[in-house]
């Protein structure tokens, strides 16, 4: 339950807060972010404002405020750079996440009320590539998941796989769905689709975890990848078809650890590997290079 | 107070202790024979002491070297100033160097440009003013307040990349949203633009305006203007619609909203990657596959393999069953020669089959086992084509961006060639330069005038007080180019495709537009590579420098020249030891009445006009048809063979264009393999007569820093051979241990030093001995290796008259006129016509005895005294009584009247030429009345009216 007087005791600074920048002439917009802009909040709760300055602002770019016998975290961005930081989405950005559930204290441009206003949508080329994204790392998860189960015979370490597993499928859901990720992303990912949480991740708590359950749980994240893989991997089918190889294919992801798995698309079936003659420099003689196409 | 230079006592090789007294502010020829002496006392005392004194002025640092140079033995010395030597030297091979960057006359452009450009819209090519970042924000000022400001730029799509990397690099920036043609695009929904898009704008900002635009505002459209390269669009909404129009009507195009912020001279410099353009980064030149440079035996079959195995190998199974299946596909045979297949056959090959397929098919009886990883038999495939497949191959290396790997540097220089960038057109700029002009005219256009139009496109030019200086100062250089018989080039022309000649005049030129008083110039023969008609023109510019209070001192034969000059050291009277005394000086009047002198008698006598009857030949004749290359136009050239024809006519007429780049390089390719790409023309009839083609030009020679004529011309083998009596003679090399371990056998030392450039100091170790003490007490016939090295060719002639193989190959040097010149000079010290002549001497030494063969020579008479013009002619002579051809490219009078054949080319240079005139004999040659080589002769020859 939460402590209503500790949220109007904070209230009452952000208020302060804001309008002492509200008054600072060069300062432009301010916003709030952390628990107190949407979510409970108790006694560890930070304060957490963003203010944009014009330009020609010098002064450091952070302060750590004590109000009130409570800690406040005041954060300063010139407004070219916070405009360019805004428009330049990386979606799984902490800042830039937590500045989508923003609540704005003040704004004194309208352009940048505009920019805020749209900046917090999901295009279809981030949509897909995040798709590409959590669909590498869950198939990645998945490998380990079955190598440890059938081939090590490790229960344990095939169960530490799982959860893993189930937040890049949940990461999956979020982004066909259009949404921005939360911290919280097999939640969010139930909530826009509660059958396949609880076919894969449910059954983890409410089962317990034995060979036949992770085999199960398996299964149905293979079928589960199997049902989107046309839909997630439909850049790179669409150049296999056109081009039928992925010879000279360039995919721009984010920093990512698992990068695009194309070999998925031979485990389905979909594409089949074959190899590029090509002459390697170190080892003076022809060294065949993987290639994709699609199956005939 | 000095009035001359005065040397005394002058000893420095074969000088026999002359005194000399050099007038200032005077033109002084010294003259005589080649070896005489000339350049010795030019470069060897008087340049080599001024610079040694010059260093003595410097810091200590400097001094250093100056100790250590070589001190020319001489005299007392007295009123010698500053010295600049112009001498012929190889151009800059950098392709960023070029005519515009050496001469300054691009940057008097670019700057001319950045002030008086005006601009065209991207959209209608309306002309509008470029406007300034002031003007601009104080009239978005003067707006409305509250009227929202959108800023954007343009953005070039380029073709190293793909069109969805490029979108996705901006997104990567922080750009959010583009327009395209028209379309606003969120770049979070787009991959790709239609392929007919040639360029974005990009939206930098929206701003609303009020009466002080914020510090970000104005950052934004600074922002623009830097990544849009001075090009902006501010597109208006809100009110203020009177206001806004009024906005648009001041700034750019009223009706696309495109404006150009303050231009500045470096957006022209294709040295900053934001200008260059981006296929060929600024170089002008981009890299692609021709036929010639893939086909290795044209005269095989399919089946045999034309091409280079690297490129098409038909022992893969794969290449061998593709190949055979295409041409069941398209009806053709493997087992025709490939020079005889039609030339839709070949194009199919070279260039592929398309998007067309075919059925993968294994010819009867072929065992050969296809690999798992290729199309099976019965599958659709298609041919991508022998070139397309290397440029394929070219172009994925550029999209990943790094640095070749040593294998791909050797393959696509073994395959491609260098061609002018199809994207820029050689302009080495972004598209947007193309949208700036100054008087109608893009930067690159007036690039490629030449530089009589350029003078006159800009001469009237509206200027303000800024400008006005930089279009004096260009226009008095265009005037100097043109005086000294330049005006034909542009200044988009690379430098290392200008002449040794034509750059020395533009050296020259720069010289006397610097404006500098009091300096001593040291020119080597300026005429050299230039015209008869044209040493006038010379004269004039030395004329330039002598009003500016310098002192000209020149080495020279031509007889315009010397008769021009003030005062005339003559030295001679022969070469080597025979010269090295001054046999004359003073006035022309003086050489001309002073008995002993050699080039006294040739200024004075009237010249005949000889005109031998040029020799019979074959019969037979080389026709080169249709050459479309540079400024020639469609031309057809006969040549006969087995006879001397000389192509003459002024400077940049197209000769070397004819000779060079169409005949030697398609003989070349087509009888070596050698892969060039000759010039355009239609056909070659006669090749069939031509067994081999050598090409003796100036080209200065290859080799390594210790090369020296004798073991260029095989000689030095057979020297160390004579030694190997009394010891081991693998000691005598430059690489052995017997070399000395200091200078590595080369005698000196090479330093660089700031302004001078690389300058030389005697070995302190073997004191320019270049071996060690052990080699040089091994003698034969009292002399040893260093002391055979110093040797003229002239004296090495008599010391190896008992050794018939030594002693043939020296006398043919010395018929060359090059008898003077020592066994061991090193090659970098030779000139252009010396080398030419070495040349000359290897590959007569190589095909002895041997008919057909094609020697082509670029002014083979270049350095050489009228004297020894005659020796060079000779040698011709026996090459054509051996049954060979002879076709050079000649200037000297002398050879023109005694070859067989004329061909002249004109009537003037670049535009004003690329024709051929006049062919046939020389005596007919001199009844043209069109030809100013024909108006040259007759002067010459005394046969004027």
């Amino acid at each position: 339950m939460e402590n209503q007087a500790l949220r109007e005791h904070c209230s009452a600074i952000i208020e302060r807060i804001s309008d002492r920048l509200y008054h600072d002439r060069k300062c432009i917009a301010a916003y709030l972010l952390g628990s107190f802009s949407h979510d409970a909040v108790w006694e560890w709760s930070d304060i957490q404002v963003e203010a944009v300055y014009d330009d020609d602002y010098r002064g450091k770019t952070s302060y750590q405020l004590y109000e009130d016998g409570m800690y406040a975290l005041l954060n300063l961005h010139t407004l070219t750079r916070f405009r360019a930081y805004i428009g330049n989405v990386n979606v799984d950005d902490h800042l830039w996440k937590a500045f989508s559930k923003s609540r704005k204290l003040f704004s004194k441009d309208s352009m940048l009320d505009e920019l805020f206003e749209e900046a917090f949508r999901i295009g279809g080329l981030d949509r897909q590539r995040e798709m590409l994204l959590g669909f590498s790392g869950a198939v990645y998860y998945l490998n380990k998941a079955e190598k440890n189960l059938y081939i090590k015979e490790n229960l344990e370490n095939a169960v530490y796989f799982l959860p893993q597993l189930a937040e890049n499928i949940a990461w999956i859901e979020i982004f066909k769905a259009g949404q921005i990720p939360e911290r919280e992303v097999i939640p969010q990912g139930r909530r826009l689709n509660p059958e396949i949480i609880s076919l894969i991740y449910d059954p983890l708590y409410e089962k317990g975890t034995n060979r036949d359950v992770v085999s199960v749980i398996l299964e149905r994240c293979i079928g589960y990848l199997e049902e989107n893989t046309e839909l997630v991997y439909q850049p790179v089918i669409q150049y296999l078809r056109e081009h039928g190889s992925l010879e000279g294919f360039r995919y721009e992801t984010r920093p990512h650890g698992f990068g695009i798995n194309y070999e998925w698309l031979v485990r389905c079936g979909l594409a089949e590997r074959y190899g590029i003659v090509e002459k390697a420099s170190i080892l003076d003689r022809e060294i065949c290079r993987l290639g994709y196409r699609i199956k005939s | 107070m000095y009035d001359h230079i005065r040397i005394e006592h002058i000893k420095e090789n074969n000088l026999k202790d002359i005194s000399v007294e050099i007038p200032y502010h005077k033109h002084t020829v010294i003259a005589g024979v080649s070896g005489s002496g000339k350049s010795t006392l030019a470069y060897d005392v008087i340049y080599a002491t001024a610079q040694r004194k010059l260093l003595d002025c410097m810091s200590d640092q400097e001094k250093i070297f100056s100790r250590k140079m070589k001190q020319p033995r001489t005299g007392n010395i007295e009123g010698l100033s500053t010295v600049i030597s112009l001498k012929q030297v190889k151009p800059n091979t950098n392709p960023r160097s070029t005519v515009g960057t050496y001469t300054s006359i691009g940057s008097f452009v670019r700057s001319l440009t950045a002030i008086h450009g005006k601009c065209r819209c991207l959209y209608c090519d309306r002309i509008y003013e470029q406007t300034n970042l002031h003007k601009l924000i104080k009239d978005l000022e003067g707006l409305k307040t509250g009227t929202a400001a959108e800023v954007s730029f343009p953005c070039f799509f380029h073709k190293r990349t793909g069109r969805p990397q490029q979108l996705e690099a901006l997104r990567k920036k922080g750009y959010r949203w583009v327009y395209a043609g028209g379309e606003r695009l969120d770049l979070r929904d787009v991959t790709d633009v239609d392929p007919e898009t040639a360029f974005l704008l990009v939206v930098e900002n929206r701003f609303l305006t009020r009466d002080s635009l914020k510090k970000s505002d104005v950052n934004c459209l600074k922002a623009a203007s830097r990544n849009g390269d001075h090009f902006i669009c501010v597109r208006l909404s809100g009110e203020d619609r009177e206001g806004i129009e009024a906005f648009y009507r001041r700034h750019g195009c009223p009706e696309h909203h495109m404006a150009t912020v303050t231009l500045d001279a470096s957006a022209f410099s294709y040295n900053d990657m934001a200008c260059a353009c981006p296929e060929c980064m600024g170089s002008g030149i981009r890299k692609t596959v021709h036929p010639s440079k893939v086909l290795k035996y044209p005269r095989r079959t399919l089946r045999q393999g034309p091409f280079y195995k690297d490129v098409y190998s038909m022992s893969h199974p794969y290449s061998h069953m593709l190949l055979y299946s295409l041409a069941c596909r398209y009806g053709f045979s493997l087992d025709v020669p490939y020079e005889e297949l039609p030339q839709e056959v070949k194009d199919l090959i070279l260039y592929g089959s398309g998007e067309e397929t075919f059925l993968l098919q294994r010819p009867q009886g072929y065992e050969k086992a296809l690999p798992n990883y290729l199309a099976k038999e019965g599958e659709a495939v298609s041919f991508l084509g022998v070139l397309t497949r290397v440029e394929e191959l070219y172009r994925e290396m550029l999209a990943q961006n790094h640095e070749q790997l040593p294998w791909q540097e050797e393959f696509f220089k073994s395959y491609m060639q260098e061609v002018t960038c199809p994207d820029c057109n050689g302009s080495r700029l972004n598209k947007l330069k193309d949208h700036i002009l100054l008087n109608g005219k893009t930067y690159s256009q007036m690039g490629r005038l030449e530089f009589s139009q350029l003078q006159d496109c800009l001469e009237h030019l509206c200027t303000n007080e800024t400008s006005r200086p930089v279009l004096e100062a260009l226009l008095g250089q265009l005037g100097l180019l043109r005086e000294i018989g330049l005006d034909y080039l542009s200044f988009h022309r690379r430098a290392d495709s200008l002449s040794g000649g034509e750059y020395q005049r533009l050296r020259i030129a720069n010289q006397a537009g610097s404006g500098l008083v009091g300096l001593t110039y040291l020119i080597d023969e300026p005429t050299d590579g230039l015209h008869g008609a044209d040493s006038r023109k010379i004269i004039g510019v030395i004329k330039k420098l002598l009003e500016g209070g310098n002192t000209v001192i020149t080495i020279e034969h031509d007889l315009d020249v010397i008769k021009s000059a003030d005062y005339i050291i003559e030295l001679g009277p022969g070469a080597g030891k025979e010269g090295g005394e001054i046999i004359a000086s003073g006035s022309l009047e003086d050489i001309r009445r002073n008995s002993n002198s050699i080039i006294g008698k040739l200024l004075s006598a009237k010249p005949e006009a000889p005109l031998p009857a040029p020799s019979a030949g074959s019969g037979r004749r080389i026709l080169i048809k249709g050459i479309r290359e540079n400024n020639i136009q469609n031309q057809d050239v006969e040549i006969p063979l087995n006879q001397i024809t000389c192509f003459t006519g002024v400077s940049g007429s197209g000769k070397s264009t004819i000779v060079y780049e169409v005949l030697y390089k398609a003989l070349s390719s087509r009888l070596h393999g050698s892969g060039e790409v000759p010039g355009k023309h239609s056909e070659i009839i006669g090749c069939e007569h031509i067994s081999n083609v050598i090409c003796i030009d100036q080209r200065l020679l290859n080799g390594k820093k210790s090369s020296v004529p004798a073991t260029y011309l095989n000689l030095f083998d057979a020297i160390r051979s004579l030694f190997a009596e009394h010891a081991d003679r693998a000691l005598f090399s430059f690489h052995s241990k017997g070399a000395c371990p200091v200078c590595r056998g080369k005698g000196y030392l090479g330093n660089y030093i700031q302004y001078f450039g690389e300058t030389r100091i005697v070995c302190p170790e073997c004191n320019g001995q270049q071996y060690i003490d052990e080699v040089l007490q091994i003698k034969h016939k009292g002399r040893n290796i260093k002391q055979i090295l110093d040797m003229p060719f002239q004296e090495a002639l008599d010391f190896f008259a008992d050794r018939p193989f030594l002693c043939e190959r020296i006398r043919l040097v010395c018929d060359l006129g090059l008898g003077y010149m020592q066994l061991g000079q090193p090659l970098s010290t030779v000139s252009g016509g010396e080398a030419q002549r070495l040349k000359l001497a290897r590959e007569m030494g190589k095909y002895r005895n041997r008919k057909n063969l094609l020697y082509l020579f670029d002014e083979p008479t270049v350095g050489l005294h009228s004297q020894d013009v005659l020796r060079v002619l000779e040698v011709m002579e026996r090459i054509v009584e051996s049954g060979n051809t002879v076709v050079m490219v000649e200037h000297d009078p002398e050879m023109i009247l005694r070859s067989d054949y004329v061909i002249d080319m004109g009537p003037g240079a670049g535009r004003h030429g690329g024709k051929a005139i006049f062919h046939g004999a020389p005596c007919d040659l001199l009844r043209h009345r069109e030809s100013k080589t024909a108006d040259y002769l007759r002067s010459r020859l005394g046969l004027e009216g």
